[in-house]
C-alpha cells in the first residue's frame, strides 16, 4: 500500500504541485530525523568515517596519552619481534657452519695410513662426496698436541696411540642426508667412527629452538601486555566520554554506535604501535649491521644480516590493529554496558 | 500511542514512585502530567522514554511493551522521542550548535542537512543568535531552550518534557508552550510533566493527576 502511494507520487505530473506539496509539508513535519536517503551501503560506510574521525579527534585531544601509549605498544611489539629475527637469523648460519661440516672418519686403531690412503682413494669417486683428505697418525698426534697442551703427557705413551683420520666433506647438506652418508660411512670396514662435526652446530640448533619457543612465548606475553595498555588508554578514555555517551544514548545512539569511534581508536593504537615496532626493529639493525660486518669478516662463509621479511612485517601490522579492536570492543563494550542513564 | 496498565515502579530499598496507574494517551494527543514534586512525574516520563524498566504491570510505547523490550530495540525506538529532562544534560565541550545537531549526526544525517535544520529549531527557540557559544556561558533558561531545541530538532513522533518551563520567566514559559502545541499540531503526541498549573489551566488539554504514585484524576480539561 505505501509502495503504491509512493509509485503514484512519483509519476504525478511535474505541473501539479497542490496536494504533494502540502504532504511533503506533513511529512518533512513528522519524520523530518530520517536523513535524507542515500543507501544503506553509503550510511554505513559515512558512519564509519565519522566514526574514524571521531578516534582520531580523541586521540589529537590529549596528544601525550596518545603517544606514550603508541610508544609502549611499539617497544612491547618490537621485543618479541626482534627474539624472532635473531632467533631467525641464528638459525640460517647454523644451517650454513652445518652445511660446511665434514664427517670425519676414524679408522680402527690398527690401521696403518696406508688403509687411511686406499679408504681415500675410493672414496674420492664416492659422488656424494666432494673432497677427500687425510690426516696421518703422526699429523693427527701433532695436531692434539698442539692443540690440547697435552704434550707431556702423550710423550709419556711412548707409543703414537691415534688412528689414522680420513676427513670427507659432504655434497649434500640436507640434514637427514647427513645422517645416512654418516652411516653408510661408518660401516665401512676399517672405520671404526664416523664423527659429524656439527655437534656443536646441533647443539646451538637445539638452543635455538629453546630460544623460539621463548619468542612464541613472549609474543603471547606481549599481546596481553598490549592489550592492557591500549585497554587502560581506553578505558580512561570512556571515562572522559562518559557525558557524551550517556547523552548520545537518550537520543538515540545504539551501543555499536557508541562503539564505533572506540574501535577505530583501539585499531589506530595498535596501528601505531606497529608502525613503532617496525622503527625500532629497522633502526636497531642499522644499528648493528656494521658490528656483523666486522664479525663476518672473520668467517670464511661470510655473515649475513636478514631483516624481517614481508610476512613477519604483515603479522605484524595485522596484529597491532586486530589486538587493538579486540580490546576495545571488550573493554569499551563492557564500559557502555555499565553506563547509567541520565 | 502510551498505554499503562497497573503500572507499577519500585526502587530498590521500597520505595514505590508509582503504584499501579493505568491510562492511555492516543497517537497525536497533547497530555500533561501534574501532582506535587515527588508525586511520580518524571518516574513516569522516564519509564515511556525507557530511561528505567517497570516493576510490574504493563507500558506500551508505540505498541512496544517497555518491561520486556530488548535493548537493542530501544535506539530505534529512541530515536522517534524527543526527550526534554529537568536538567538538560548539554554537553560543555562543544557549541550549542553541535549540542543540537547530536540528534541529527547520530541518525546519519550528513552536515549539510544538519546545518539548516539545527538553525530553524535554533530560531523557533531565539536562540539563533547563540549559535557558535559554549552552553556553559548561557543562562540557566537558556541552557533549558538549548535541550528543547535538542529534543524537536528530529522531529520527533512522541516528545517527553520534564518541567521544560521549570527555569523560564511566564512570557517565555508561554512561548515555549506555544511550540509544544505547534508540534502537537502537525500530529506529534507530546507528554508534559509540569507542576505549573497556572501556565496549563487554561489549555484544553488532558491532565493526568499524579499524587504520591497513584493517579488522582484524568481530567479532560
Amino acid at each position: 500500500m505505501k509502495l503504491r502511494l509512493r509509485e503514484r507520487r512519483k509519476g504525478a505530473s511535474p505541473g501539479y504541485q497542490g496536494p504533494k506539496r502540502r504532504r511533503e509539508d506533513r511529512e518533512e513535519h513528522r519524520h523530518g530525523a530520517r536523513p535524507e536517503r542515500h543507501g544503506p551501503i553509503a550510511d554505513h560506510l559515512y558512519a564509519h568515517r565519522l566514526a574514524l574521525a571521531g578516534g582520531l579527534r580523541r586521540m589529537r585531544r590529549s596528544p601525550w596519552a596518545t603517544w606514550l601509549t603508541i610508544l609502549v605498544v611499539g617497544i612491547a611489539l618490537a621485543l618479541p619481534t626482534a627474539l624472532d629475527l635473531a632467533v631467525d637469523n641464528l638459525g640460517r648460519l647454523a644451517d650454513d657452519w652445518r652445511r660446511g661440516a665434514d664427517i670425519s672418519l676414524f679408522l680402527t686403531p690398527d690401521s696403518d695410513d696406508a688403509a687411511a690412503r686406499t679408504l681415500a682413494q675410493r672414496l674420492r669417486d664416492d659422488p656424494e662426496i666432494t673432497t677427500v683428505r687425510v690426516i696421518t697418525r703422526d699429523q693427527a698426534l701433532e695436531e692434539l698436541r698442539a692443540r690440547a697442551g697435552v704434550g707431556e703427557a702423550l710423550d709419556l705413551l711412548g707409543e703414537n696411540p691415534l688412528p689414522p683420520v680420513v676427513v670427507v666433506t659432504p655434497a649434500g647438506s640436507d640434514p637427514t642426508h647427513l645422517a645416512t652418508l654418516r652411516q653408510r660411512l661408518a660401516g665401512l670396514p676399517g672405520v671404526d667412527l664416523a664423527q659429524m662435526d656439527t655437534q656443536w652446530v646441533e647443539r646451538l640448533q637445539a638452543l635455538l629452538r629453546l630460544a623460539d619457543r621463548l619468542a612464541t612465548l613472549l609474543g603471547l606475553l606481549t599481546a596481553v601486555a598490549v592489550a592492557v595498555i591500549v585497554g587502560n588508554t581506553l578505558r580512561l578514555e570512556g571515562q572522559s566520554y562518559a557525558p557524551e555517551l550517556r547523552v548520545s544514548r537518550l537520543l538515540g545512539a545504539s551501543d555499536a554506535d557508541l562503539r564505533r569511534p572506540f574501535l577505530y581508536g583501539g585499531i589506530l593504537y595498535g596501528l601505531g604501535g606497529a608502525l613503532v615496532a617496525w622503527g625500532i626493529v629497522l633502526l636497531g639493525l642499522a644499528w648493528i649491521a656494521p658490528a656483523v660486518e666486522r664479525l663476518a669478516s672473520h668467517y670464511p662463509q661470510g655473515l649475513e644480516l636478514h631483516g624481517p621479511d614481508l610476512h613477519a612485517l604483515l603479522l605484524l601490522g595485522l596484529a597491532g590493529p586486530l589486538l587493538g579492536l579486540v580490546t576495545a570492543r571488550v573493554v569499551i563494550g563492557h564500559q557502555i554496558r555499565e553506563l547509567e542513564n541520565p | 500511542m502510551i498505554r499503562a496498565e497497573r503500572l507499577v515502579k519500585r526502587y530498590p530499598g521500597g520505595h514505590e514512585a508509582l503504584a499501579g496507574i493505568s491510562f492511555h494517551v492516543e497517537r497525536g494527543e497533547m497530555t500533561f502530567v501534574t501532582g506535587h514534586s515527588g508525586a511520580g512525574k518524571s518516574t513516569l516520563l522516564r519509564l515511556v522514554a525507557g530511561l528505567e524498566r517497570p516493576t510490574r504491570g504493563t507500558l506500551l510505547v508505540d505498541g512496544k511493551n517497555m518491561a520486556t523490550l530488548p535493548r537493542r530495540q530501544l535506539p530505534r525506538l529512541r530515536r522517534r522521542m524527543g526527550i526534554v529532562l529537568q536538567d538538560p544534560h548539554l554537553l560543555y565541550d562543544r557549541s550549542v550548535f553541535d549540542n543540537v545537531a547530536l540528534p541529527l549526526a547520530i541518525v546519519g544525517m550528513r552536515p549539510r542537512e544538519i546545518a539548516g535544520r539545527v538553525r530553524a529549531a535554533l530560531d523557533k527557540l531565539g536562540l539563533l543568535g547563540k549559535e557558535h557559544l559554549n552552553p556553559r556561558v548561557l543562562s540557566g533558561g537558556e541552557q533549558q531552550r538549548v535541550g528543547i531545541a535538542r529534543a524537536v530538532v528530529g522531529k520527533p513522533d512522541l516528545l517527553l518534557a520534564d518541567e521544560p518551563t521549570g527555569n523560564l520567566d511566564p512570557d517565555l514559559a508561554r512561548e515555549i508552550m506555544d511550540l509544544f502545541r505547534a508540534f502537537n499540531e502537525v500530529g506529534t503526541t507530546v507528554l508534559i510533566a509540569t507542576h505549573d498549573i497556572y501556565l496549563i489551566e487554561h489549555l484544553p488539554y488532558r491532565r493526568l493527576v499524579l499524587e504520591r504514585g497513584a493517579l488522582r484524576r484524568s481530567d479532560a480539561a
